[in-house]
């Protein structure tokens, strides 16, 4: 097993954002996983497989500073929808990037590794709050812009908020909204 | 015994979906009868099949505390191996993560995910999305 300090050297001269590194060696002393991931990606075979581990210790670092829910969330339990907004969000977000000069552009302003953000618009997976907002920074919007689809949103008259149908994501700076079932 | 679908399971399912790996009514079918067996594992054979049940192993050979896999082969249209990482703590099961399995460093890659998420989950820093 290698030693974390090494790693953590080689992966800033490989180009890895240098708060990202350090933000997985502190993890790395108290998550075993992560260390394990820290010791996959230094016996990584190959640029592929590396990159594979970068993107996993993005989303661990993301699960622990990425906000549980508090800005983000989703409309409605039904997995279809679910699926189609997700997929409507992320296509407006991968353009969103392209505008301003791509994944590797936007994932270095944004100081997170570029796997990372290219598993973020492959993958259907929830977006952080934090990332989020890390990526409104990197392209000078707001997270209302990323979340466009998100601004329709209504007072039901039980006093209950509600999405309307074919929102995605609620965005909320500075509010918390607790969401019950979206069953209007 | 709750089954729990994590956000990280929801993420995975809606990823298989989006990929086509499989459908609402393949899950139905295959998937979700499979899951709900975790209820009654003690006494359902499946869970002595090795092809089926195992515990997930880390890149040091050793099973990870608490975390298991769920495994189906030649699954779907695509014929793919399946895996579904499940955390048993205490009583309940979480559906932790799904991934179509492809080289054995992605098993280590995911195990090691899963040990994270295990943590996470034994200090309450996981978001649920509903139970099965």
């Amino acid at each position: 097993m290698k030693e974390r300090a090494t790693i953590g050297v080689k992966m800033v001269d490989t180009g890895l954002p240098t708060s990202f590194v350090l933000r997985v060696l502190e993890l790395a002393r108290e998550s075993e996983g992560i260390d394990d991931l820290l010791q996959l990606w230094a016996d990584a075979p190959d640029t592929a497989e590396r990159q594979a581990v970068e993107a996993e210790l993005g989303a661990t670092i993301d699960d622990r500073d990425g906000g549980a829910g508090d800005f983000v969330i989703d409309s409605t339990d039904a997995a279809g929808e679910l699926l189609e907004q997700r997929r409507r969000f992320k296509a407006r977000l991968r353009r969103l990037i392209a505008e301003r000069g791509g994944v590797s552009a936007v994932a270095r302003r944004a100081e997170m590794p570029q796997p990372s953000l290219s598993r973020l618009l492959n993958s259907m997976s929830e977006p952080r709050s934090s990332t989020l907002h890390r990526l409104a920074d990197a392209m000078d919007l707001t997270v209302a812009d990323l979340c466009h689809e998100a601004r329709q949103i209504q007072i039901a008259p039980d006093s209950v908020f509600r999405v309307q149908a074919g929102s995605f994501l609620v965005a909320a700076e500075n509010m918390k909204i607790a969401i019950t079932k979206t069953t209007a | 015994m709750r089954i729990v679908i994590t956000r990280w399971g929801l993420d995975s399912y809606l990823d298989l979906l989006h990929r086509g790996v499989l459908d609402a009514a393949l899950y139905r079918r295959v998937l979700r009868p499979d899951i709900l067996l975790l209820r009654e594992r003690n006494a359902q054979p499946k869970f002595k099949k090795p092809k089926f049940w195992g515990p997930a192993i880390d890149l040091r050979g050793r099973a990870v505390g608490d975390g298991w896999k769920m495994k189906w082969h030649n699954f779907g249209p695509h014929n793919v191996q399946l895996r579904l990482c499940i955390a048993l703590i205490e009583a309940d099961s979480y559906l932790c993560h799904a991934y179509v399995k492809n080289s054995g460093s992605q098993d280590k890659r995911m195990a090691a995910s899963l040990k994270d998420k295990i943590q996470l989950i034994r200090r309450l820093q996981h978001d649920e999305r509903g139970e099965l």
